[in-house]
C-alpha cells in the first residue's frame, strides 16, 4: 500500500491527512484471516483508488490500532468489548453515523456491507454522497442459525432494516445471481443490482512445490466445515472408493473444535481414516501447495435453504479453477454460475454420495479429460474471475454514481 | 532509541520500523513523528491509537450526559484530528435510531427482549467457524 514518507522533524505531524472522499464500512474485524477480509481489502482499495482518499470503518480488538493513517487512507476501528452481538452492532452504527455525518459534504461515495453500517449512512441528512450496498449475506438469514432463540418478530425487525438498505441504497452489488434473485424476490429493484463474483489470483500449479509427503494421487477438499459444505456426503463417497487403495483425500480444513472433532469421529465410524490426510488450520501457502498436487478438487455443497436462496460464491471453487484444477461440485444455481458441466468443471446432483464417487472414478480414469477441464476452468477464471476484472466492474459503478451526482447536484 | 511501536499496513499489519522520536503522553510507548499528533490545548504528543480511543470514549461520555462539547470544539475543527467528532455531532444528539431500551416505543425498534437473544452465551455455533486461523488464509495470496 501507499506509504506516507517519513517526516524527519522534531514535531509530531499536523494537518497531513487528506479529507476522505470515499467511506467504506464493514461490521467485521479487519484485517482477519477470512474471506470477508479479502472482500473488504479489494473493494475498499478500489473505492479509495477511485475517490483518491478514503476512510475505512471496521471493528478492532486489543491488538489492532484504533486509528491508522496509510497515505491518503485512514482506518478507524471500533474496539468494542460488548459481548452482545446486537448491542455491538448498534454501537457500530453510532460510530459510522458520527463519521458519515461529519463528512457528509466531503464524501462522494459511501459503501456498506450490512445494515449496521448502512442504516446510519442512509440516515445522514443533507448528505452529498451516493451509497452502495454490498450484499454477501443477509443477517436475517444468517443470524437465526447462530442464535437459535431469535424470535420471528426480532427477525422481522432485522428484515425491515435490510429492506431499507436495498430500497434506499443507490446501487446494490452481490456475489451471485442467486442472491440477486433473492433480493428481487424480496422486492429490490432489479436494475440497480450488479453481480460481482468473487475473484482469485491465477496461479500456475507447475510453479508450486507440492508437499514432500504428498501421496501419489489425491483429492482435495479445502475450506470451512459447516454442515452445508457437504463433508458428510464426501465421506460417504470415500467408502465407495476403498478399492482405489492409492487414492487419498486431503482435507485442508478449519472450523470450530466440536465440529472438527465430530468429523474425525465420523470418519472413524465410516472406517475411512486411512484414506484421509487431515491438514487442520494450516497456513494459506500450505493449502496452495496441497492444491497444486491434487488430481481433483471437491466442493460437495448441500442442497439446503442457505445454499439455494441466499447463495454464496464458493471461493474454493474459484481458487481451484484459478489453479487449473478440475472441480467436482454439486449442481446448484450458485455453482452453475461458475461451472459448465464437462467444460469448466464437473457437476453432480447434490447429496448423492454414490454419484460423487462415480464422478471421481470417471475423472481419475481419464487424466486427459481432467487436464482439459482444468485448463478450461483456468481460462474462464483468467477471463472473468480475477480480482482485477471484478474490481474494474465495481469501479464502473462508482463512475456511474459520481456522474449522476454531477448531473443532479441537489440529489442526495 | 527504539523503533516506533505503531503497526502499519493495510492488510498485513507490521511494525513501523521508523525510529521513535517521542513517547505518547497517554500510553507512554514511543512512536515516530508520523504516528504522533499534538493534542490541542495540551500540546503534548499522543499516539494515533490513544487519540482514536479517546474519541470513541467521548461518544460514550456523551451518552452519560457528560458535556464535552466545548472542550472538543478546538480539536474537532483541527484537521490534525482527522475528522474526529465535531461539535455538530455532539449537538445533534446521539444517534440511536433502533433502540428504545425496555420501553417498546415503536414496533420496529429493538427492545430488550430482542437484544437478549444475542448474548454471547446463547450463540450456538462458533462465530468464526468460517474463519481461518491467522496466517491460514486460503483466500489471500
Ligand atoms: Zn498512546
Ligand atoms: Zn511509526
Amino acid at each position: 500500500m501507499i506509504e506516507a514518507s517519513q517526516q524527519v522533524t522534531n514535531k509530531p505531524a499536523e494537518n497531513i491527512t487528506a479529507t476522505p472522499k470515499g467511506l467504506y464500512a464493514a461490521f467485521d474485524t479487519f484485517p482477519a484471516p477470512k474471506g470477508a477480509a479479502v472482500h473488504i481489502r479489494e473493494f475498499a482499495q478500489t473505492l479509495f483508488t477511485y475517490t483518491g482518499s478514503g476512510l475505512l470503518l471496521v471493528l478492532g480488538d486489543e491488538e489492532l490500532p484504533s486509528w491508522q493513517i496509510e497515505g491518503s487512507m485512514q482506518i478507524r476501528r471500533l474496539a468494542s468489548g460488548e459481548p452482545n452481538y446486537l448491542k455491538r452492532a448498534m454501537q457500530f452504527g453510532e460510530f459510522v453515523y458520527a463519521h458519515a455525518e461529519m463528512l457528509r459534504n466531503d464524501l462522494q461515495i459511501a459503501h456498506f456491507r450490512d445494515p449496521w453500517g448502512g442504516i446510519p449512512m442512509l440516515d445522514v441528512k443533507n448528505r452529498s454522497y451516493k451509497t452502495v450496498y454490498e450484499v454477501n449475506s443477509l443477517p436475517s438469514i444468517e443470524l437465526p442459525a447462530r442464535y437459535g432463540n431469535i424470535s420471528s418478530r426480532t427477525c422481522a425487525k432485522i428484515r425491515r432494516l435490510e429492506q431499507r438498505c436495498w430500497e434506499e441504497a443507490d446501487r446494490i452489488i452481490c456475489p451471485s445471481q442467486v442472491i440477486r434473485n433473492c433480493l428481487i424476490s424480496l422486492g429490490a429493484s432489479a436494475d440497480k443490482i450488479t453481480v460481482i463474483p468473487n475473484g482469485a489470483h491465477i496461479i500456475d500449479a507447475a510453479q508450486i512445490d507440492i508437499p514432500a509427503d504428498a501421496p501419489g494421487q489425491y483429492l482435495i477438499y479445502f475450506g470451512a466445515v459447516q454442515s452445508w459444505q457437504g463433508l458428510e456426503v464426501l465421506f460417504k463417497a470415500m467408502t465407495f472408493l476403498r478399492d482405489l487403495s492409492e487414492l487419498k483425500l486431503v482435507l485442508c480444513v478449519s472450523g470450530s473444535k466440536p465440529r472438527l472433532k465430530y468429523l474425525q469421529k465420523l470418519a472413524a465410524r465410516m472406517s475411512i481414516e486411512h484414506q484421509l490426510i487431515w491438514q487442520m488450520k494450516v497456513p494459506q501457502i500450505v493449502v496452495s501447495n496441497w492444491l497444486a498436487g491434487a488430481a481433483i478438487s471437491v466442493a460437495p455443497l448441500v442442497e439446503c435453504a442457505r445454499n439455494l436462496t441466499q447463495g454464496c460464491c464458493p471461493i474454493k471453487i474459484v481458487e481451484s479453477m484459478a489453479m487449473a484444477k478440475p472441480v467436482i461440485a454439486s449442481d446448484l444455481p450458485v455453482v452453475r454460475e461458475l461451472i459448465d458441466h464437462n467444460d469448466t468443471g464437473w457437476l453432480i446432483r447434490p447429496d448423492r454420495p454414490s454419484e460423487l464417487a462415480r464422478a471421481i472414478r470417471i475423472l481419475l480414469a481419464h487424466p486427459d479429460e481432467c487436464r482439459r477441464i482444468g485448463e478450461n476452468a483456468q481460462k474462464k477464471a483468467a477471463a472473468s474471475l480475477t480480482w482485477a476484472t471484478v474490481t474494474a466492474t465495481l469501479a464502473g459503478i462508482y463512475r456511474q454514481l459520481t456522474a449522476e451526482n454531477l448531473a443532479d447536484p441537489f440529489q442526495p | 532509541m527504539e523503533n516506533c511501536n505503531m503497526k502499519r499496513g493495510f492488510f498485513f499489519l507490521r511494525d513501523c520500523d521508523y525510529p521513535a522520536h517521542q513517547s505518547c503522553s497517554s500510553c507512554g510507548k514511543s512512536f515516530c513523528n508520523e504516528h504522533l499528533r499534538l493534542k490541542p490545548g495540551i500540546s503534548a504528543p499522543f499516539c494515533l491509537d490513544c487519540l482514536g480511543k479517546t474519541m470513541q470514549q467521548s461518544i460514550q461520555g456523551k451518552d452519560k450526559g457528560v458535556s464535552t462539547r466545548d472542550n472538543y470544539d478546538d480539536y474537532y475543527y483541527d484537521t490534525a484530528w482527522c475528522y474526529g467528532y465535531r461539535s455538530n455531532y455532539y449537538s445533534s444528539g446521539s444517534y440511536k435510531p433502533w433502540y428504545f431500551g425496555s420501553v417498546n416505543a415503536d414496533d420496529s425498534d429493538f427492545n430488550d427482549s430482542d437484544i437478549r437473544v444475542f448474548d454471547a452465551a446463547s450463540e450456538s455455533d462458533d462465530p468464526d467457524a468460517e474463519a481461518f486461523d491467522p496466517e491460514a488464509n486460503v483466500f489471500d495470496s
